[in-house]
């Protein structure tokens, strides 16, 4: 057992075995269907949410196989850093179950959630993965913090700083940063909830631009968090593995952000189902995250609410349940624009399917993340009630209520309505949703109710047992 | 007169600027410099390293600012000049700032800008100059200067490894290792009874991301403490070196601008090098928005500045920027020799008796010129700070720093080819009681004593 990994983890990287990347990617690719047939893994596009633990299992103990052969891949060096059946077993059993975010009376506690918990999750929310204009990038942080139902903010990016692009590792990327972690900080302020956890800043792609948000005055503390990435698919580099340095010293909340993707470099649903279980054991191993951001994405067409998408979270999310107190949150990627009923439909599955299956909620990136200042608050808030009103659901319920849900939008979910962006959706003076945007909501909120799920009232309930 | 944010603009043009090949432009800034001298007719004479002549401080400061101008700064990354206009370099210069204070607390000192033949004594900003020191003797080395009477704060140095592991810059062992001597530099400061001492930089830092990484307000360093932004030789800088400024900016940390300039280089010879560094001094004041300067003149073989040319340089450029700014600027001596030797004594006071008479703050001290790690300890820097105090207590002008200076030289010139490379901490220490072996002790006292000979009153010293 080692005590400090660190040091241990740059000795591998600089004497690990040396490999191409290409031919490291081809290994991972033709391992995954050779582990896929030893296992028996099937994936079934009609169950979305399965009620198979056996299944869960074996999905996990591929994914620690895929792992333990393949290692991580160092770009930096072009090496694998391998590790032990032993050393992993280890450092799982070490994850906390439970931790603290945020200080003071806005913290809340994060708890690994098993299959069809009781537990909340707890609910993150702001721009993920969406870019922000500079002018609305502050509304948009505020109508998140704002939100009662919201238990954390993610500062989100902005890609200029004075009308300037930003480009990485220049000045303009320090002074960027600096600006979006100072604005996150402001806006948890002006919504009264002056310590709430900020879970990263997004606008930073480099190591310095990371590590230069941190300041308890303005910008980020040691309660809050900042993303770790890994590459597609099991690979880091230097400039990631240096913020570990820096934030476990801070105290900070390591953030393990993974995006494995479906129909990339492990194939089908089910190989990258595999993938994302072992990119949280390299978050474990490399970046000893606090938790991880579950973030498996479609290869073209960005989005995780598709059938493939949807059993991701719900089949990989209850393998890390029933074999690792490793706590993950989701990053819901719909294909709708905000302001339309579909990004809600697509919310509700996700939010359904990640409930059941021991995710916590994470925000929502409308319009897969690729159109500016689709972020609002109300979005967050449609989330966390369908979540909350999900517990203690059975998965054989929630696969009910996701294949519905699921059926709203099937067919244009490749071809989604382009929806607006928060300034025509929120009025900026007021910091509320527009009639047409409240309308949207309430419209998807009764139909759900009907369905059985009644978000406008169950969230209550929950809400009042946890507080 | 920036009508935008500083920062943006020289972004911009660091970005817009003339595409030039470095050689190209390192070629133009020589052919300048020699221009200059002849335009403001700056000449050097080795038997008056330390001239008292203000009418050619004030055209060394007129070349060097019209230096800038004229070659502007190279952008390493972009292969591009900044160019500044005379308007821009004054009105920033006219922002600097004059007093600073360093550190906090009880322990704070003021620092202010300082004329030439300053009857004010000068702060010393001292530490291993960012030479390197084993893991195992970092926090014992950093006390032995802490605790020096005639210290006003450390810099804490450099490691080269992390529990036995090289450092490589950009990697996690680089931040591992800043945080760890960071602390340590706090730790250091603590055990002397000053906790509030500023500290001037964490040297392992190579990359923005390790110098970033030494903040941490209780254990790390704290805003009222420095970090180094440095200048490539000669006026280079670069995107890593720029990304320090807005987040020291925001951080409120003393931004300390290093320069480097090679006496033999592209500067030429002294009376260019002077210029150049005058130019370069500016530039900290322009693109760095620096809190107080660090002037490390470095002869291009011996990576010293103890021979007439650092001399020189030393004189003219602190005495140009004496006379025609406020700025708050520091000098260290590099040196040939090493601890334990009368050599590095003589060396480190002729550059504190120039250094106090031309309007510098001290700070320092490099011994054998870096070479030998471990090298360096707290008695050699305390010295600096006690010459100097000495100097500006005795009423030293010009004339006498002159005499004083090359009577130090004859000392030690001589060793110039066979440096004495003396002993190291660990052996030039006592680490149990952190005091000067008594042979240390006998040097400090034998080069004080000719100091006084020579016009220096001192009072009593740490270890007469």
């Amino acid at each position: 057992m080692y005590s400090n990994w660190l040091p241990e983890i740059v000795r591998r990287s600089e004497a690990g075995p040396y490999i191409k990347e290409s031919d490291y990617d081809m290994k991972l690719t033709k391992r995954i269907p050779e582990l896929i047939k030893e296992y028996g893994l099937v994936y079934d596009p009609n169950v979305l949410v399965p009620s198979d633990d056996d299944l869960a299992n074996r999905l996990y103990q591929a994914g620690l196989d895929l792992f333990l052969e393949m290692g991580v891949y160092n770009m930096s060096t072009q090496r694998r850093i391998l590790f032990s059946r032993d050393e992993v077993e280890e450092a799982v059993a070490l994850v906390p179950r439970s931790f603290t975010v945020g200080a003071g009376k806005d913290s809340v506690i994060m708890q690994h959630r098993g299959v069809e918990s009781s537990i909340p999750c707890v609910i993150h929310s702001g721009p993920t993965g969406t870019p922000a204009s500079e002018k609305y990038h502050p509304f948009i942080l505020a109508s998140c913090a704002q939100e009662p139902l919201v238990d954390c903010l993610g500062a989100g990016s902005v890609s200029t700083y004075q009308g300037e692009m930003i480009i990485p590792g220049t000045p303009l990327e320090i002074l960027a940063v600096q600006r979006d972690a100072a604005v996150a900080r402001e806006a948890i302020r002006k919504a009264g909830r002056p310590e709430m956890h900020i879970n990263d800043v997004a606008s930073p792609l480099t190591c310095a631009g990371k590590i230069s948000t941190y300041n308890p005055e303005w910008g980020m503390r040691s309660t809050d968090g900042l993303l770790i990435s890994q590459m597609v698919e099991l690979k880091t580099d230097y400039d990631q593995l240096s913020r570990v340095a820096r934030m476990k010293t801070l105290g900070m909340h390591i953030v393990d952000l993974m995006t494995p993707l479906i129909g990339g470099l492990g194939g089908g649903p089910v190989g990258t189902v595999i993938v994302t279980i072992a990119c949280h054991l390299l978050g474990v191993m490399c970046y000893q995250a606090s938790y991880h951001i579950y973030g498996h994405m479609h290869l073209l067409h960005s989005t995780d609410t598709d059938r493939m998408g949807l059993w991701g979270y719900a089949a990989g999310g209850q393998a890390l349940a029933l074999n690792t107190p490793i706590q993950s949150i989701n990053a819901i990627y719909t294909q709708a624009g905000l302001g339309t009923e579909q990004a809600l439909w697509e919310i509700a599955a996700a939010s359904v399917a990640c409930t059941v299956s021991g995710i916590h909620q994470g925000g929502v990136g409308a319009r897969g993340g690729s159109t500016e200042d689709h972020t609002s608050g109300l979005e967050n808030r449609f989330n966390a009630q369908v979540s909350h009103s999900s517990l203690g659901m059975t998965r054989e319920e929630a696969n009910g209520y996701v294949l519905e849900f699921f059926s709203k939008y099937e067919e244009t979910h490749m071809n989604p309505p382009g929806g607006k962006p928060f300034s025509e959706i929120y009025n900026i003076d007021t910091l509320e949703p527009t009639e047409e945007w409240l309308e949207k909501y309430h419209t998807v909120s009764d139909a759900i109710v009907k369905t059985g799920l009644d978000i406008n009232n169950r969230w209550k309930e929950v809400k009042r047992k946890s507080n | 007169m920036f009508t935008r944010e500083r920062l943006l603009e020289i972004y911009q043009r660091s970005r817009s600027g003339k595409f030039m090949k470095e050689v190209e432009y390192d070629l133009m800034l020589a052919k300048r410099v020699q221009e200059l001298l002849k335009e403001y007719d700056i000449k050097y004479d080795p038997k008056n390293v330390c001239p008292a002549d203000d009418d050619m401080a004030d055209r060394v400061f007129q070349a060097g600012l019209q230096l800038l101008v004229d070659v502007g700064a190279y952008h390493l990354d972009t292969q591009r000049v900044i160019k500044f206009t005379k308007e821009e370099v004054l009105d920033c210069l006219r922002l600097a700032p004059d007093t600073l204070y360093l550190g906090e607390g009880k322990d704070m000192v003021i620092a202010k800008h300082r004329n030439i033949e300053d009857p004010n004594p000068p702060l010393n900003l001292t530490g291993p100059a960012g030479q390197a020191c084993d893991e195992e003797y970092y926090l014992a080395n950093l006390t032995s200067y802490a605790q020096e009477p005639y210290v006003d704060a450390i810099e804490s140095g450099a490691t080269l490894t992390y529990n036995g592991y090289d450092i490589m810059a950009g990697t996690l062992m680089e931040v591992l290792a800043v945080q760890r001597d960071a602390a340590t530099a706090r730790e250091a400061v603590r055990r002397v009874g000053k906790p509030g001492m500023h500290i001037g930089d964490a040297a392992t830092g190579m990359t923005a991301i390790g110098k970033m990484a030494a903040s941490e307000p209780i254990n790390g360093l704290r805003p009222c403490d420095g970090r180094l932004v440095a200048q490539m030789c000669e006026l280079k800088i670069d995107d890593d070196q720029l990304n320090r400024v807005p987040y020291l900016l925001n951080n409120g940390n003393h931004i300390i601008n290093l320069m480097t300039p090679l006496t033999g280089g592209v500067g030429g010879g002294p009376d260019g090098v002077a210029v150049v560094s005058v130019a370069e001094t500016l530039l900290g004041v322009v693109a760095y928005y620096a809190d107080y300067h660090y002037l490390s003149i470095t002869h291009i073989k011996r990576a010293n500045n103890s021979d007439e040319w650092g001399m020189y340089v030393l004189a003219m450029a602190g005495q140009a920027m004496a006379r025609n700014s406020h700025i708050v600027w520091t000098c260290d001596p590099f040196c040939v020799s090493g601890p334990v030797t009368d050599e590095l004594l003589y060396e480190v006071a002729q550059h504190a008796v120039i250094s106090t008479v031309c309007g510098y703050t001290q700070h320092g001290v490099g011994a054998t010129g870096g070479f030998e790690p471990n090298h360096h300890t707290g008695l050699e820097a305390g010295f600096q700070g006690e010459v100097g105090v000495a100097t500006a207590n005795s009423g030293i002008t010009r004339e006498k720093a002159n005499e004083i200076a090359l009577k130090c030289l004859k000392k030690y010139e001589a060793t110039f080819d066979t440096p004495k490379r003396g002993l190291p901490f660990q052996e030039a220490y006592d680490l149990k009681t952190l005091q000067p072996i008594e042979e240390w002790k006998e040097c400090y006292r034998r080069v004080k004593a000719d100091l006084a000979k020579w016009g220096l009153q001192f009072t009593v010293g740490p270890w007469d």
